[in-house]
């Protein structure tokens, strides 16, 4: 079994809960996650603007994209890229089922950030 | 020659705030032909531009081009003590003597009749002199300007009066030889025109006002509200605090990953330290300046803060340096020769080379320097807008200045309302308005 099969599903809906690109707003663990009918699938994407790390909101969602509701960024839902600026960064996305009539999405706690040093021309020189 | 100043670190005083009101700054400056070419005939043809780099003419012969809204400067190292600039155009019939860019010559013949300069500019050979019945006047060269040279570095005028460029640069020298810019070598080579006005590009760097709307994740590591300002004669700055959080940020005590990128950086392994929030900065300074004393570098003339922070200066009209220990990132706008929404951003990063000789070391000589062998020189890149990638924070700024373009010239647009933390971009303005309307410099 490899480790992607042994990542849980969680139960978030009924199938028909969400009209063509309609969302939802479900929380799993400590997570916001936007569930997003977009072109008659369901898709599961982290409720959080790569912009300035703030939730999407009740995002408009047309074709697969959905447009932050604060400042205009777009991401594609199927994939997490960011199509539109002033979001650079992609969003996190979850893979969703449908099991016997019932939503689930597998979730799989974010990666932390990368570190890195965000100063303009800065040089890191070389250690001893 | 501006005159090295004495290495007793940058000044931190706070300058005296001058009286700059508090009227809209119109915003046809930014989009008016009329105001490009009144900018063209009274600031860039009499201002100090910097034109390139003495690194990229090592040896006499060696030249490099400036380009510079219509004209083309030609640079060259007549000897090893003398460098001259010329325009760039051939007294016959107009021809440019060279192609932009960085090469050498024993004498500039001009490629299309082969009119030929010496390194002094003065013509010494005109093919078929005899068919010019009426004579070829003896003052016929090369066209010479001023120049002169600061921190390793070229810097030109158009006005033959102009003043010196040690009293253009005015405090600037003693703020900044502290990071020996000379012994800094160019590590990245880019000009992308942008289509924007070269000012918006300017001011877009002269406030940090802007960056929790277009660079809301750099307020995990700087503080972009207590940022002194200084404003002097015709240049200005400001210190921007790295090592900390914005006081806009959420969680006040949170050592975030930007800081943790600035820790590796400094040479702490942000998972086994121990201290808390208020300990971070301070200890980056000090690995830092640890780090780089062991890697053979002097950072004797520069305080902690500097260790950190970016000393952002403004150099008018079109430059801005990024200045860190160890190396700086310089903007330079130049504007498009015909197009006021359209400039050339010019992004040169420089690094310090580890192990040059201690400055105020007792027995600093020409025998101690390292064999250290300083990067090759980066090719010169050119993009259009939005071509390249230039990392985040720049990209962000990319995608930003056209739509401030395009919005300042819409008829609903007045002209700028400026605050008190923007007040560089006011006094970039008041330089700017005494080259154009008051006494010619």
């Amino acid at each position: 079994m490899s480790q992607e099969e042994e990542i849980p599903f969680t139960s978030v809906g009924e199938e028909g809960m969400l009209k063509l690109n309609e969302v939802a707003q479900v929380a799993i663990e400590d997570t916001q996650i936007l569930l997003v009918n977009a072109e008659g699938q369901y898709y599961a994407i982290q409720d959080l603007c790569t912009h300035d790390d703030a939730p999407l909101g009740q995002g408009r969602v047309v074709g697969c994209e959905i447009e932050c509701a604060r400042h205009g960024a777009k991401f594609d839902v199927t994939d997490g890229s960011a199509t539109a600026l002033p979001a650079f960064r992609p969003i996190a996305t979850f893979p969703v089922r449908i099991k016997d009539g019932v939503i689930e999405v597998q979730y799989k706690k974010p990666e932390p950030p990368k570190f890195e040093d965000p100063r303009i021309g800065f040089q890191p020189f070389p250690s001893a | 020659m501006v005159t090295e100043s004495r290495l007793s670190g940058t000044p931190m005083e706070k300058a005296p705030e001058p009286e700059l009101g508090t009227e809209l700054i119109p915003a046809e400056r930014y989009t008016s032909e009329e105001y490009r070419q009144l900018e063209w005939d009274r600031m860039w043809t009499k201002v100090w531009n910097w034109a390139g780099r003495l690194q990229d003419i090592p040896n006499p012969g060696d030249y490099f081009t400036f380009e510079l809204g219509s004209e083309s400067i030609l640079i060259v190292r007549e000897t090893e003590d003398k460098i001259r600039a010329f325009y760039n155009v051939c007294p016959h019939r107009g021809n440019q003597i060279r192609n932009a860019g960085i090469g050498h010559a024993e004498t500039f013949q001009c490629a299309y009749h082969f009119f030929e300069f010496d390194l002094q500019g003065h013509l010494v050979c005109v093919p078929d002199e005899y068919t010019f019945t009426q004579g070829v006047p003896t003052e016929t060269g090369l066209v010479e300007l001023p120049c002169d040279t600061w921190g390793g570095t070229v810097w030109i005028n158009m006005n033959e009066d102009c003043e010196s460029l040690e009293e253009f640069l005015g405090v600037i020298p003693e703020h900044l030889d502290p990071y020996h810019f000379e012994d800094m070598y160019m590590v990245q080579d880019r000009t992308i025109e942008w289509d924007t006005n070269w000012k918006a590009s300017v001011d877009a760097f002269n406030e940090v006002y802007h960056v929790q709307g277009i660079h809301p994740q750099i307020l995990e590591s700087l503080d972009d509200i207590n940022v002194q300002i200084d404003l002097y004669e015709r240049h200005n700055r400001y210190l921007v605090p790295f090592g900390l959080v914005s006081p806009r940020y959420p969680n006040q005590d949170e050592i975030t990953s930007s800081l943790k990128g600035m820790m590796l950086t400094a040479g702490i392994d942000p998972e086994t330290f121990d201290g808390n929030m208020a300990d971070v900065r301070p200890a980056m300074q000090k690995a830092t300046r640890e780090k780089a004393e062991a890697a053979g570098m002097d950072f004797s003339d520069l305080n902690d803060d500097q260790m950190t922070d970016d000393y952002h200066y403004y150099i008018f009209p079109n430059l801005t340096f990024n200045t860190h220990a160890g190396g700086f990132m310089m903007f330079r706008q130049r504007p498009h020769p015909t197009d006021p929404n359209k400039m050339f951003y010019d992004l040169q990063n420089f690094a310090l080379i580890p192990a040059v000789v201690p400055h105020n070391g007792a027995d600093a000589d020409a025998g101690q320097r390292s064999s250290v062998e300083p990067p090759p020189r980066p090719k010169h890149e050119t993009y259009k807008h939005g071509e390249v990638s230039l990392g985040l924070g720049l990209d962000q700024d990319s995608y930003n200045l056209p739509r401030v373009q395009r919005g300042m010239g819409s008829k609903a647009y007045k002209g700028l309302l400026i605050n008190y933390r923007e007040r560089r971009i006011r006094h970039m303005h008041k330089t700017l308005d005494d080259y154009i309307e008051g006494p010619d410099r």
